[in-house]
């Protein structure tokens, strides 16, 4: 597995070492600045100035250079022309062959493109002009950039690159999903195909815990509720008393037992007693037993002034409730009749 | 046995199919304003318009005595009789006795004092259709909604109407009646 792996890696290497030569030659630049520092790992790639020649080279063409809108500054490219077509040595390096399932598909150096668009010319940069070597004629140095820092943000998202170094090559071959570079936007459809990517800012689907869902169906089968279904359980106490029996038997009294008096027999009070008084000479029923009770009352009689001084004053028995008042209806006289009135009248 | 109550109930039956109105099973009604009446009653002699009030009277007398007896009481009488004179829209009927004079007393009449003829000859006819009693009623006096009506005697009656004439109260007739009569 690891074999296959750096046997990719390898090539896909060599790929972009032969896709960075071939942009020099079609460019006309003659220095190419990062793949000097490129380390050479096998005998196939260690050619740096190799373009493939698989297919017969195509006229140069001089690069078109879109007029760019007013918000970007122009690069500063040269307006030299381009020098006569130079053609490269043969050099056997093995051709292109597609890889199946790479994320990092290259563009083929074989077909150039006739034309570079924008997106063709977001990738190069050019570099500010800075002091001149040796007072050579001012060129115009355009280098593929290696660092993405000092790159200009592009409208759209960035074209997929290749790495600069093998170590680059292995850091972007582990599997790290989460260090890989998401793009804020949605990229443009002329940006070319991306890889699909996981959507950030949604949460994961969590994945059951397979483990602890085949541990609970291993377990033995339940033989009733658990002590957690159940709850706490109460064990009550043994009752405490005599044992309580029913008795079924039927008692039968004899009939001389006198029957019980009964409860609700009240004598009704005498009509000479006043209202809320009640007879003291009735005697309680036999079942009720009234307690003889001495009761002592301790009453604190004022002193009282001699009965020479004070009034005596009478009052005046209490008078039950009778009928006072008499209606007597007058004796009404003969009624006569209409006829007997009205020979009366008649006689006059 | 106790004097039934009037019972106007089902008294007055109106036929819309036939157009016709009965009273209490009677021969057919006929429903007049009372102004019309008065007017026709203007319109008729003394003769006629006595004849017509006695008509009336004959015909609730023979209904009273269909329901009180010789002896009924001064209150079913009126209560019958006043029941009768209602259904015939003439007004309310009440008896008053001033010591030992009859007096009928009519409120509400629709025809006011051009129909104290007409309740005169009315009382006159039931009195004698009821009760078998030749009367003779003399208007005492009237306010806008009474009218007093005297049940005396023919002879009794030529005497009040000539008090009546020479401008006596009614009070005083009524005082004289009584003063003159035996005891």
């Amino acid at each position: 597995m690891n074999q296959e792996r750096i046997q990719k890696l390898e090539a896909l290497l060599d790929r972009i070492r032969r896709n960075r030569s071939a942009r020099p030659s079609r460019s006309g630049t003659a220095e190419p600045i990062a793949l000097e520092a490129l380390p050479a790992t096998s005998g196939a790639a260690a050619a740096p100035h190799a373009p493939p020649m698989a297919k017969p080279a195509t006229p140069v063409v001089p690069p078109v250079v879109p007029k760019p809108p007013p918000h970007v500054e122009a690069p500063a490219v040269s307006a030299t022309p381009p020098g006569p077509p130079v053609s490269a040595p043969p050099v056997a390096t093995p051709s292109w062959r597609p890889e199946p399932g790479s994320a990092v598909q290259a563009r083929p150096t074989t077909v150039p493109p006739m034309e570079l668009s924008e997106d063709d010319l977001i990738d190069v940069t050019t570099m500010p002009p800075g002091p001149e070597p040796d007072g050579a004629e001012a060129e115009p140095l355009v280098a593929i950039s290696a660092e993405p820092e000092e790159e200009q943000p592009p409208a759209s998202s960035r074209r997929s690159r290749g790495p600069a170094t093998l170590d680059e090559v292995m850091a972007n071959a582990s599997p790290a999903e989460s260090e890989r570079e998401i793009p804020a936007q949605t990229p443009p459809p002329e940006s070319g195909p991306q890889e699909a990517l996981p959507a950030t800012g949604l949460e994961a689907p969590r994945l059951p815990h397979v483990e602890d869902l085949e541990a609970d169906l291993s377990g033995p089968p339940s033989m009733g509720p658990t002590a957690e279904q159940l709850g706490e359980t109460i064990e009550l106490e043994a009752p405490r008393g005599p044992e309580l029996e029913i008795d079924i038997t039927v008692s039968e009294e004899g009939p001389d037992v006198p029957a019980p008096a009964e409860e609700l027999e009240v004598t009704l009070p005498r009509p000479s007693l006043q209202s809320g008084l009640y007879d003291v000479s009735l005697a309680a029923p036999p079942s009720i037993e009234v307690p003889e009770r001495e009761v002592h009352v301790a009453v604190t009689v004022p002193a009282v002034a001699s009965s020479s001084e004070s009034p005596e004053r009478l009052a005046r028995p209490a008078v039950g409730a009778t009928d006072v008042a008499e209606v007597r209806f007058g004796t009404r006289t003969a009624e006569k009749s209409f006829l007997e009135l009205l020979d009366a009248s008649l006689g006059l | 046995m106790g004097t039934p109550r009037f019972d106007p109930t089902h008294s007055l039956e109106f036929n819309l199919d036939r157009g016709s109105v009965k009273l209490s099973g009677s021969l057919e009604r006929v429903l007049l304003p009372a102004d019309a009446l008065a007017a026709l009653l203007r319109g008729a002699d003394v003769e006629t318009r006595r004849d017509f009030a006695r008509r009336l009277g004959t015909e609730a007398g023979r209904r009273v005595a269909e329901r009180l007896d010789a002896g009924a009481s001064s209150e079913a009488v009126v209560e019958h009789l006043g029941g009768e004179v209602a259904l015939m829209g003439l007004g309310s009927l009440g008896v008053e006795r001033w010591g030992r004079a009859l007096v009928v007393t009519v409120t509400g009449s629709p025809l006011r004092a051009e129909g104290d003829e007409l309740l005169t000859g009315l009382v006159e006819g039931a009195l004698q259709r009821a009760f078998g009693r030749n009367t003779a009623v003399v208007t005492l006096g009237r306010d806008d909604a009474l009218v007093r009506l005297l049940v005396v005697s023919s002879d009794t009656a030529e005497r009040v109407r000539g008090w009546l004439a020479e401008g006596t109260s009614f009070g005083d007739v009524l005082a004289r009646l009584n003063g003159s009569a035996p005891s």
